[in-house]
């Protein structure tokens, strides 16, 4: 293990009991590397999406060892490490529908404590990240007048608030045509790669796993072709 | 704080979460509901408890202080009955006050003292120590730190009281005076002048009462000796003393309108002008006219037959299709109906009006469209409408016939009694006479003795129990009674004492401790005792059941207001139900399950704030429009909701501030409770299960 390391993941095992015991990770090892690009392939079933929320403390693994930053994840706040180390982007965008853009964007910072007034850092990161995204003009509109499309770049924008070392996709393209997929792909690498963020994307789509940095299977709970630190 | 404006976000109604918006409308208008109902309920009770304390510390004083049996043992009571000073009498508390001897004994001329008496103790300057008057320097001495203490003897005695009623029965033309008694053994309680709530328990004098003072100071003759045989009634001598006169009833009354009965009032023929036209209908009794009627309607009465009246140079004429009548002399005229109409009083007729019918009156009324002006002498007239006397800021020449007050001092007219107003629904009125009858005991014989009395007033017991018995009088009938013997047996430490009002009863007990005190320096302590309110004998029930009550109350409004508090629970687990996504989403964003817990909390004492705003602006308001409410409730049952005995003549409306507070903080820490159990539900969702589901 290198000292670079963001996430690292060892000997992760997840088991479901219900209705029957079910074992979908089976011992996977995994390192993150800063402004690293990391795609996770496989077949539906396969425990990527079980993979991603573990890697995200969402969920807990049954057995494994998950670090951040060489230090367990057990001696952080889990919820601090979401806010503010962390973005999320999911497959069907998961905006808070009953607020505006802007305050989707914000709500990360609140929840932070940060100040979210109209001269705050935190409200013009927003704009910022609203701009880069190209939805500034739709900054007061209800998330819920915004198309599939506009919501996942909102997404992207959203899992950039706070500066988080890492972002975490689960199949943020899923839900799209293959155009828009195709622009949201390109907007959350370039995204990542200009703000120096780690992406780990769980994804079907081959095109999508090629622009990344590594691309890794899971397959029959384990990760094909594990990666080392290569940068 | 974000989970302030997550919450705010969840409580607004939105048209999205139309089932969720609906039952947060019903449950902040259910726990609204009891809110505004229990702080309504307990106002009103607490306002009735506030007013009948307030009666009976009014009428008995808050504080009493009573001599013990050392008092009477004392040499200091004992002395007087063998003092010539003395007029070797016990005295009672006041005439000791007023006495200008401590010790009246004089071994001269009185016998030896026996020697098992106690001695005379003494104060410290050697001087004969006055029970009575140390004890009220002793109450004089707390002015300064209570100036409103109002200090002053009272006593009790028993007597039969009789009442003639006597009243006029009223019929067209005629009226007859009917008789009745009323018989009661009643305590008399010297009146306290010194009161100063006096006031609040004095009902004053109506229309009615002066009515019916006229009526009885018509009958010159209305005595009480001969009160058994009923046909004596106008022929039986004016008792001395009674000050009932026309001069003492009109000279206190400010005549403003008058009401000429159709019953009874005869028409004066010189009222009718000239020529002028009037309908009438006439009542024929072979080939004459018996009397008239004027009347614009028709009768159902056949009899009756329809006309015109007029006035002529050579008498009234009364026209009918068929024959004209001509009245030379005076013919009976009445009305159809009562007429109300403003009158003067001559008063060069008053002056020398031996009877109520040499009154005088200038008369303005129309009749039938014509206006008719004149004078008409007082005679089957009552009052209408009159301001009656009863604050004077000097002595009035001519006392009123009932109780008045001179700068704020009240005066109780000779032989007069103020009746608990139990009476009125007994159809007692001021002006009503009879006399107290007790028992003087010699050592061969048992004298029944009379005393006179009138009504002159009315005071509100409250709900004592002996209250609808006690007629208040003047100390020294008290204390006549008392020293001829006790006709109605009385515990004799109780019959005589000293009162102590004060405007706030909340320091009663701390007074009480003061007097105690101040007694026990002056060495009197152990010849009064000193009781506040909460001890007296008649009241102590009642005040228990106060308390009781209250507490009753107050558990009963807590049950309810859990229920309806239990209505936040379902909401909220039905709007964690609805927003598990977004509770999934802030989890993801790193919110803590604490403020996931603290947003629902906070919803739920939101419902509770916002649920007791409202409830307390709606009781406040109503409270304010009490009377309103009470009549919507006496026209929906038809009947008086409220039993004005108990309830008072009016619902109390002040606010209480008790319910208020124990409602305001109550209701939030209720609805807190209630919103915990959907917090700890919304924060165990485990966000990875709501997303993936998503």
């Amino acid at each position: 293990m290198t000292t670079d390391c963001i996430l690292s993941a060892k000997n992760i095992h997840k088991s479901f009991f219900h209705p029957k015991e079910i074992t979908v990770l089976k011992g996977v090892d995994l390192e993150i590397y800063p402004s690293e690009t990391v795609a996770i392939i496989g077949p539906s079933g396969s425990g990527k999406s079980t993979l991603l929320h573990i890697l995200a403390t969402l969920e807990t693994p049954s057995s494994g060892d998950l670090s951040f930053f060489q230090t367990p994840v057990t001696a952080y706040s889990l919820s601090n490490i979401r806010n503010t180390h962390m973005g999320f982007v999911f497959q069907s965008g998961n905006l808070l529908e009953e607020y505006s853009l802007i305050d989707n964007l914000l709500i990360k910072a609140k929840i932070a404590r940060k100040r979210t007034h109209k001269n705050s850092h935190s409200y013009k990161q927003a704009l910022l990240l609203l701009e880069k995204v190209g939805l500034l003009h739709r900054q007061n509109f209800y998330v819920k007048y915004l198309s599939g499309g506009e919501k996942q770049r909102a997404a992207i924008a959203r899992a950039l608030m706070n500066d988080p070392k890492i972002i975490l996709a689960d199949e943020p393209t899923g839900n799209l045509d293959m155009a828009s997929a195709e622009n949201i792909q390109k907007l959350l690498i370039n995204c990542c790669k200009e703000f120096q963020k780690s992406l780990i994307v769980v994804t079907h789509d081959m095109h999508f796993a090629n622009l990344c940095d590594r691309k890794l299977e899971l397959r029959e709970g384990l990760l094909i072709n594990e990666p080392t630190c290569h940068k | 704080m974000f989970e302030f404006s997550v919450a705010k976000g969840y409580l607004w109604p939105k048209r999205k979460r139309l089932s969720v918006s609906l039952i947060a409308i019903m449950s902040v208008f259910v726990i609204s509901l009891v809110v505004w109902l229990l702080i309504l309920f307990l106002s009103i009770t607490e306002g009735i408890e506030k007013t009948w304390l307030n009666k009976l510390t009014s009428l008995n004083a808050p504080i009493r202080i009573v001599p013990t049996q050392d008092y009477y043992d004392s040499y200091y009571y004992q002395i007087d009955s063998i003092s010539s000073d003395s007029n070797f009498s016990y005295k009672s508390i006041g005439e000791k006050y007023h006495s200008l001897s401590s010790d009246p004994y004089n071994p001269q001329r009185d016998e030896e003292i026996p020697f098992y008496w106690p001695t005379l103790t003494k104060t410290p300057d050697g001087k004969p120590n006055d029970l009575v008057k140390n004890a009220f320097s002793s109450l004089d001495s707390l002015k300064t730190q209570w100036p409103d203490l109002k200090a002053q003897d009272y006593e009790v005695a028993g007597a039969l009281m009789k009442l003639r009623l006597i009243r006029q029965e009223l019929t067209m033309a005629r009226a007859n005076d009917q008789q009745s008694f009323l018989t009661q053994a009643s305590y008399l309680s010297s009146f306290s002048d010194k009161n100063p709530k006096l006031k609040e328990l004095l009902k004053s004098p109506t229309i009615n009462d002066v009515n019916h003072l006229l009526y009885l100071a018509n009958l010159t003759h209305a005595g009480s000796v001969l009160e058994d045989r009923p046909k004596f009634i106008t022929s039986t001598r004016t008792p001395n003393g009674i000050p009932i006169s026309i001069r003492s009833i009109m000279d206190n009354i400010d005549l403003k309108t008058i009401k000429l009965s159709a019953a009874t009032w005869q028409f004066p023929n010189h009222l009718f002008p000239l020529n002028k036209k009037f309908k009438a209908y006439a009542n024929k009794r072979g080939q004459s006219i018996s009397y008239l009627v004027i009347s614009k309607n028709s009768f159902i009465d056949c009899a009756l037959i329809e006309g015109v009246l007029e006035n002529t140079e050579n008498g009234l004429l009364f026209t009918t299709d068929s024959q004209t009548y001509h009245f030379h002399e005076n013919i009976p005229i009445f009305l159809n109906q009562d007429i109300i109409c403003n009158a003067v009083i001559k008063k060069e007729s008053l002056e020398t009006a031996t009877t109520v019918t040499d009154i005088e009156l200038t008369l303005n009324m129309n009749l039938q469209g014509t206006p008719l002006k004149g004078i008409i002498s007082w005679q089957n007239i009552n009052i209408e409408k009159a301001d009656l006397k009863t604050d004077f800021t000097a002595a009035p020449k001519t006392p009123p016939p009932w109780i008045y007050a001179v700068k704020g001092h009240y005066q109780l007219p000779k032989n007069a009694v103020i009746a608990p107003t139990s009476y009125q629904d007994n159809k007692v009125m001021i002006g009503d006479r009879g006399y107290l009858a007790y028992n003087a005991i010699t050592p061969t014989s048992n004298q029944e003795l009379r005393q006179e009395i009138y009504v002159a007033g009315f005071y509100d017991p409250g709900i004592m129990s002996v209250g609808a018995r006690v007629l208040l009088t003047d100390p020294k009938t008290v204390r006549q009674i008392n020293v001829s013997g006790q006709n109605i047996s009385l515990d004799p430490l109780m019959t005589n004492g000293i009162a102590l009002w004060f405007s706030n009863l909340n320091q009663a007990n701390l007074i009480a401790s003061e007097i105690k005190k101040t007694f026990k320096k002056n060495n009197i302590d152990q010849y009064w005792k000193v009781s506040t309110f909460h001890e007296y004998e008649f009241a102590k029930d009642l005040i228990l059941q106060f308390k009781s009550d209250r507490y009753l109350f107050m558990i009963i409004g807590l049950i309810i207001l859990l229920v309806a508090c239990s209505n936040i629970i379902s909401l909220l687990l039905l709007l964690v139900n609805d927003k598990k996504r977004e509770i999934g989403i802030l989890l993801s964003l790193g919110a803590k399950k604490r403020s996931v817990a603290v947003i629902f909390g906070i919803c739920g004492v939101s419902m509770g704030i916002v649920s007791c705003l409202i409830g307390a602006i709606g009781a406040y308001f109503t409270l304010a429009h009490i009377d309103s409410l009470v009549y919507l409730l006496n026209f929906l049952e038809g009947q008086q909701a409220f039993n004005a005995a108990f309830y008072g003549q009016s619902l109390p409306n002040e606010l209480s501030k008790t319910a208020l507070f124990f409602i305001l903080i109550v209701t939030p820490i209720l609805s807190f409770i209630a919103g915990l159990i959907p917090a700890i539900k919304a924060c165990r969702l485990k966000p990875s299960a709501i997303l993936r589901s998503e």
